[in-house]
Formats: structure tokens, C-alpha cells, sequence
């Protein structure tokens, strides 16, 4: 608590003097997203000022948007702003190569007969499918959970390491001279499962996105095939819509 | 229902029952023969018919259900996937038309329209100014008799004083805007979130509270690049939105 400092010979009101060294000191980043601060009564006893004034001042850095209160638990610094998508502009790449984000790859493997995976691919059941699964991580929190389907016939020989630098919208094109002309995206809510509450840090049943995305050439065969699940705390979906409407949305 | 009839099973391939029906099932609910809330047989029904245990109808069914394409409701297994090319989230059309592309029967009900007071999140998340007066709609839109989203738009009286004098429970936003203030909707910026229904939220979805679903925040710009109104757009937990981008 030693970031907190108060002048009671000061003019500044006690509030402000406590909730201003919280903030200078979340602002130096040495108070981190997600750290616990002290309870009101603790700040009260310590500096000897009534809980009243404490409470005042996480009142103030909660309507700054600093600081969380989680009824039962205590208060906590939140800095952590959602990341924003353009859906219109950043398709491509988003769930790839984001800014600070860091992908590692779960497990790597080629099966045939996949229950979900060669029916969307119009693939017969002897066909291999390449299966990658694949954790994004940014701010060392997990952001999305995805699995890659890759028809063999299209990328044979396919190595795991081309996903280190490549998106597979690049592997396809320029490891594979394929020409990617579509791509089809849904999106649906669910509700998490164990398993993937697990892989996403987050609580079984707590809301996600499920992205289904398909890539097709101009033959209109599918080149490859995501699920992704994402966490809806860390990823803000945006669209930009131009044109007339009726009652768009109205 | 007529393609349920089709379906078999062949007992000496290498692929199994359950396999088989998943797949037969899968790609028919892909090419809309199966279409969105149809009633799939009950497990023990499909069973009997194609002379397969129960289990094996019971997995494909439930390999279905997990990647929500089909859903268990009051006892019976429907078809929930309804995906629309460029529904809703990434064009300008209109929830009536994405309804009628569902080849279903749209309709809304006024739930309320009323003066609020919003609190400060409103302000944030809204762009509205904290002292502007702020009127809210809220309509259920349906598609035949299942509600399929509730929508709140909310029209600064700051901005138009005399609204309410123009607004009446069947006439679309569009219309009002544009022949009262020849304003026309032109731009929108959206953000999708996925969210919990909250207890009243879920009473007006008919769904059980806690169910993840899709919320939209949505501002909707005139000619002149001004913010005329903001709406916020909760989905049943079925719906679904796509894209389709082409490279």
C-alpha cells in the first residue's frame, strides 16, 4: 500500500488524494489489470481516515473506469480495454496476426473420416484433412481457441511450421499457388462446454463466439475450414454498413 | 420431412450408423432441404426405422447438437440453423426482409415506448450527451410465431422535439425519419457482442435466462453523417449472422 501517500496538511480533499496515487501508479503500470487493491477499511485504518473517504475515492476511479468492484471480493484495477475488430477491414488477418498476440499450436495431425470436418468439405472418407489446433494469446489471456481443417489433395506436405509466420490465407496462396477467391464466415453465440472453458481461461456455460469460416477458390471448392471460439470479454466484433435501407434496423 | 424418408443405412460399409446419419442429416440441413424448425423423428422413431440401436441415432444427433445445427426443445430435436448469406450484421437489410428471406412471416409487437433516464454506461456506450431527453422503443420482431430478437431504439427528443408526435406503433424508423425530417439512414456502425440473457431478457426471447446470445449496438447515421438513432438488438440464441467476402 505503499503507493498511496496522503498530506493531511493539504488543501486537496483526502478523496482525491488517494484515488490520484492509485491512478499515477496504475498509469506507471505498476499497478497491473486485474491486481487486488486494499479494502476501504484497510485504507481507512492505515491512514486513519474515515471509511467514508475511502470508499469516495474507489467511487472516483470506478467512474474513471480504473477500478472494478466485484461484490463479495473487493476491488481491482481494470485497465483492460476489449480489442475492437473491423469486421469490414481486417477479416483476413484478425484471427491470425493480432497486435501482441501470440499463437501456439496445440496439436498437429492428418485423420481421415472427420465427423464434421468432410462434410463441410465435401470431402469422400478415405480423403486426409489436416487438423491444427491452435491457442491465440494476447495480454496473457486466452483469446481464441481454433481448430484448422486442410484438405490434404490442396496442401500436400503440409508442414506446422508455415503457421509461425504464414496466415493461412498466405500458405494457401504462396506455398501453394492456390487463389483463395471467398470466404464465408458465420457467426454464432454459444454457450462454453467444460472443454472449452478450460482452453479459453473461462467459466463453463459463460457466453463466446463460435466463428465458423470457410475459404473457397473459384471452382467453389473449399480450400480449408476454422471453428474458432472466442472470448467476448477480450474481442469487440465492429462492422461499418453503408448504403440505404429501409428500416435498417429501426 | 419428405427427405427423411431417404435416409438409410448400409451395414457393411466401413463408416458407422452413427457417422452415416450425421453426415445424411449434416448435409441436408446444409442445402436447406432440411429447413430451420423442422422437427426432426425422435431417436427411438429413427432407430426403429433404420434397424439401428438407439445410441447411434442418439450421437449423431448429439454431434449435431454440440456445432448447433439442431437443438432439443420441449422434447423434440429442430433444425436451428438458419444461415442467410449477408444476413443482417453486414448489409443494410432490413430484420423484416432477412425474416422473409427465412421464408418466414415477419412481424413486431410494441413492447413499450417511453421516456427514459438512462445511466452513465447508456451515455458511454450510446455517444448520446448526458443531457439530451431520451425516448426508447422496444418491439419484439417475429418470424411467423417465434420471437427472433428484441430492439430497443433509442431517439434523442434533443435532437427531434416533436418525435413522438410522429411516431405510431406500425410505422418503421425509415419512414418517420423520412418523410417528417427528410432524413434517410444511410451509414452503420454495429458491434456484436455475445452475451448472457438476463432474466427479463430471456422472458421477452421466451428462452432460458443465462443462454448465450448475440447483442448488437448499432448507431445509424443520415445523409449528413449525423447520429439519428442508436438501437441495441438482442438475437434468439439460433440466429446466426454471416458473411461472405469476396477476396
Amino acid at each position: 500500500m505503499d503507493y498511496i501517500i496522503i498530506d493531511k496538511t493539504s488543501k486537496i480533499p483526502l478523496y482525491i488524494q488517494i484515488s490520484d496515487s492509485i491512478r499515477h501508479h496504475i498509469n506507471l503500470g505498476h499497478l497491473k489489470h486485474g491486481e487486488k487493491l486494499p479494502t476501504e477499511s484497510s485504507i481507512s485504518g492505515i491512514f486513519e481516515v474515515s471509511v467514508i473517504v475511502a470508499k469516495k475515492a474507489y467511487d472516483d476511479l470506478v467512474k474513471k473506469g480504473l477500478v472494478k468492484r466485484i461484490r463479495g471480493k473487493g476491488s481491482y484495477v481494470d485497465t483492460f480495454k476489449p480489442i475492437k475488430v473491423n469486421l469490414s477491414s481486417e477479416i483476413l488477418t484478425i484471427y491470425e496476426f493480432m497486435n501482441g498476440s501470440e499463437r501456439k499450436l496445440l496439436s498437429f495431425e492428418k485423420v481421415k473420416n472427420h465427423h464434421y470436418a468432410h462434410p463441410i468439405l465435401d470431402l469422400d472418407p478415405q480423403d486426409d484433412v489436416y487438423v491444427l489446433k491452435l491457442v491465440t494469446v494476447a495480454n496473457q489471456m486466452p483469446l481464441f481457441y481454433q481448430v484448422i481443417y486442410l484438405p490434404a489433395k490442396f496442401v500436400p506436405a503440409f508442414k506446422k511450421d508455415y503457421i509461425k509466420h504464414l496466415t493461412i490465407f498466405e500458405i494457401l496462396g504462396k506455398k501453394y499457388h492456390l487463389n483463395p477467391k471467398q470466404l464465408v464466415q458465420t457467426y454464432r453465440p454459444m454457450n462454453l462446454t467444460s472443454d472449452l472453458a478450460m482452453m479459453l481461461d473461462m467459466k463453463k456455460n459463460d457466453p463466446a463466439y463460435y466463428i465458423r469460416s470457410v475459404f473457397y477458390n473459384d471452382n467453389e471448392e473449399k480450400l480449408a475450414f476454422f471453428v474458432m471460439y472466442a472470448n467476448p470479454k477480450l474481442l469487440e466484433l465492429e462492422v461499418d454498413v453503408d448504403g440505404n435501407s429501409q428500416d435498417n434496423h429501426s | 420431412m419428405e427427405i427423411l424418408k431417404t435416409i438409410t443405412v448400409d451395414k457393411r460399409s466401413k463408416i458407422s450408423p452413427q457417422d452415416q446419419i450425421f453426415m445424411f442429416l449434416f448435409k441436408h440441413i446444409l442445402s436447406h432441404d432440411l429447413n430451420y424448425h423442422e422437427v426432426l423423428p425422435a431417436p427411438d422413431a429413427l432407430a426403429k426405422h433404420l434397424d439401428v440401436a438407439i445410441f447411434e441415432v442418439e450421437h449423431a444427433y448429439h454431434l449435431l447438437s454440440i456445432h448447433k445445427f439442431i437443438d432439443l426443445v420441449d422434447d423434440q430435436y429442430i433444425v436451428t440453423y438458419i444461415e442467410i448469406e449477408n444476413l443482417l450484421l453486414s448489409s443494410m437489410m432490413t430484420i423484416n426482409d432477412s425474416i422473409k428471406a427465412l421464408h418466414k412471416t415477419p412481424s413486431m409487437k410494441l413492447v413499450y415506448a417511453k421516456k427514459i433516464q438512462p445511466d452513465q454506461s447508456f451515455f458511454d456506450r450510446s455517444s448520446y450527451l448526458t443531457n439530451e431527453s431520451i425516448y426508447e422503443i422496444k418491439r419484439i420482431f417475429y418470424a411467423d410465431a417465434k420471437v427472433i430478437g428484441v430492439m430497443s431504439n433509442y431517439i434523442s427528443l434533443t435532437r427531434f422535439p416533436d418525435f413522438i408526435k410522429h411516431f405510431s406503433e406500425t410505422r418503421t424508423l425509415y419512414e418517420l425519419f423520412s418523410s417528417a425530417y427528410k432524413l434517410h439512414m444511410t451509414r452503420s456502425n454495429r458491434i456484436l457482442k455475445a452475451i448472457s440473457l438476463s432474466p427479463s431478457e430471456a422472458a421477452l426471447l421466451n428462452d432460458k435466462p443465462h443462454t448465450a446470445t448475440f447483442k448488437t449496438f448499432s448507431k445509424l447515421y443520415d445523409q449528413y453523417h449525423r447520429m439519428i438513432s442508436y438501437a441495441e438488438f438482442i438475437t434468439s440464441n439460433d440466429f446466426a449472422y454471416t458473411f461472405k467476402i469476396n477476396i
